[in-house]
């Protein structure tokens, strides 16, 4: 269970069309009046002071305020600094992109500015896959997902129109759960507090799980995870009471890396389970088991009277 | 070419190139690699494309050279960026880190390409 995530960047890349939907106009309209003003400004400068002064705001850093500013308030301040990291890598290729438009724009405007677009993605996406090599290499794991708090503000709003609070036990998130839910804010209406039990003597005590069950079945099982739900529910006084346990990172006692039980222990008394057992990565692993958390505990209250 | 249609046709095509840049990065994951297209060469697409056809290949070479001063800066002030966006936030944390792009910027323009 002692598997830190990946960092996020190392996460498999991919187009995620599913997006779409949340592209607002509004974003684009602001992104297009920053652009169309810095592209302005870039050609008054060129016929005031010459274009070997105005040439220099090609590059200038207008688009960022912009799209940070935008980012920061949709997904949260730490997707606004994993952008910027990117941009660091950008701004490489943009240096390429500059050099080969200097030198090849002589020849044909046309070509060159191809040819220019060509090695900006091309040393981009060098750096960053050497980037990504070097940091597996070097073993750099200390980093957690970057999940979006509005994701956690979607459990907060369901537990309070329920009027419900909740308390969580985590042993393979530690505590990323909570941090996420608890980063919402107002959430100490509906939080009654979190627990991290790394290991299985903390899971004895303070949490009260009976050392013969971990004996039995091992930290990494459905009925410690259950143990570990209505444990937390009734030590924290709390109407729903939520743990999950898990293999992220290495093989440990025999079980494999991605096997985690999330276990819900509902107003009611009754248990919600759910299990996964496919291994992307510590990274990816822990940021599936903490979606999945937030999805669970929506899914309980589906339904649910309101108290 | 009247200078000014010039700049007009430069501040729209400016602002769709990077909007379409945008768009390309919103869809990519993971965020560090999205945030490569936040440093994108839209503006400088679009304006050496429309200076090319309206004055000729010279002044475009000129400010691609510069352009190459310019995006140094752009390096520096992302790497000041990612530590003066945490601190500050978003907004306030990007127009902070202009100070150093300018510094560099106008720098090497002074020292290079005056």
């Amino acid at each position: 269970m002692k598997s830190p995530a990946d960092r996020p960047d190392q996460e498999a890349t991919e187009l995620d069309l599913k997006k779409i939907s949340s592209v607002r106009p509004r974003d684009y309209a602001i992104r297009f009046a920053f652009g169309a003003s810095i592209s302005a400004i870039a050609g008054v400068l060129t016929l005031a002071f010459g274009p070997r002064f105005g040439g220099l705001f090609l590059a200038f850093p207008a688009i960022l305020p912009a799209t940070l500013t935008l980012l920061e308030k949709k997904d949260g301040l730490a997707q606004a600094a994993a952008d910027v990291r990117g941009a660091v890598i950008g701004s490489i290729g943009l240096i390429g992109f500059a050099v080969v438009a200097m030198s090849a724009i002589p020849r044909s405007p046309a070509f060159g500015l191809l040819a220019a677009l060509v090695t900006w993605v091309a040393v981009s996406l060098a750096v960053y896959l050497a980037l990504r090599v070097l940091a597996r290499g070097l073993g750099e794991r200390q980093y957690l997902p970057e999940i979006p708090t509005d994701e956690a503000s979607t459990v907060i709003d369901a537990l309070r129109a329920h009027r419900f609070t909740i308390a969580v036990a985590e042993s393979c998130t530690g505590g990323t759960i909570s941090a996420l839910l608890t980063s919402v804010p107002g959430a100490g209406d509906v939080i009654r507090g979190g627990i991290v039990t790394w290991n299985e003597d903390t899971k004895r005590d303070p949490l009260g799980v009976d050392p013969a069950l971990l004996a039995a079945h091992g930290a990494v099982s459905p009925q410690v995870a259950r143990e570990m739900a209505h444990r937390v529910k009734a030590l924290l006084h709390a109407d729903i009471g939520f743990a999950i346990v898990g293999i992220e990172g290495r093989p440990e006692a025999g079980k494999p890396p991605g096997l985690t039980y999330l276990a819900l222990a509902a107003p009611d008394g009754r248990t919600l389970l759910r299990r996964h057992n496919t291994d992307r990565g510590a990274g990816r692993n822990r940021e599936r088991d903490v979606r999945s958390s937030f999805d669970l505990i929506r899914r309980s209250l589906d339904g649910e009277p309101a108290r | 070419m009247n200078p000014l249609v010039i700049l007009v046709a430069k501040a729209l095509v400016g602002g769709t190139v990077v909007c379409l840049f945008a768009l390309v990065g919103e869809f990519l994951r993971p965020r560090g690699l999205a945030g490569m297209f936040a440093a994108a060469p839209s503006v400088a697409l679009a304006s050496l494309a429309v200076t090319s056809i309206a004055t000729g290949s010279g002044s475009a070479t000129s400010q691609a050279t510069a352009m190459v001063a310019g995006a140094a800066a752009l390096f520096v002030y992302c790497l000041v960026g990612i530590e003066s966006v945490k601190r500050f936030g978003g907004m306030t944390g990007a127009i902070a880190a202009m100070v150093p792009w300018l510094a560099v910027a106008i720098g090497l323009w002074a020292v290079v390409l005056r």
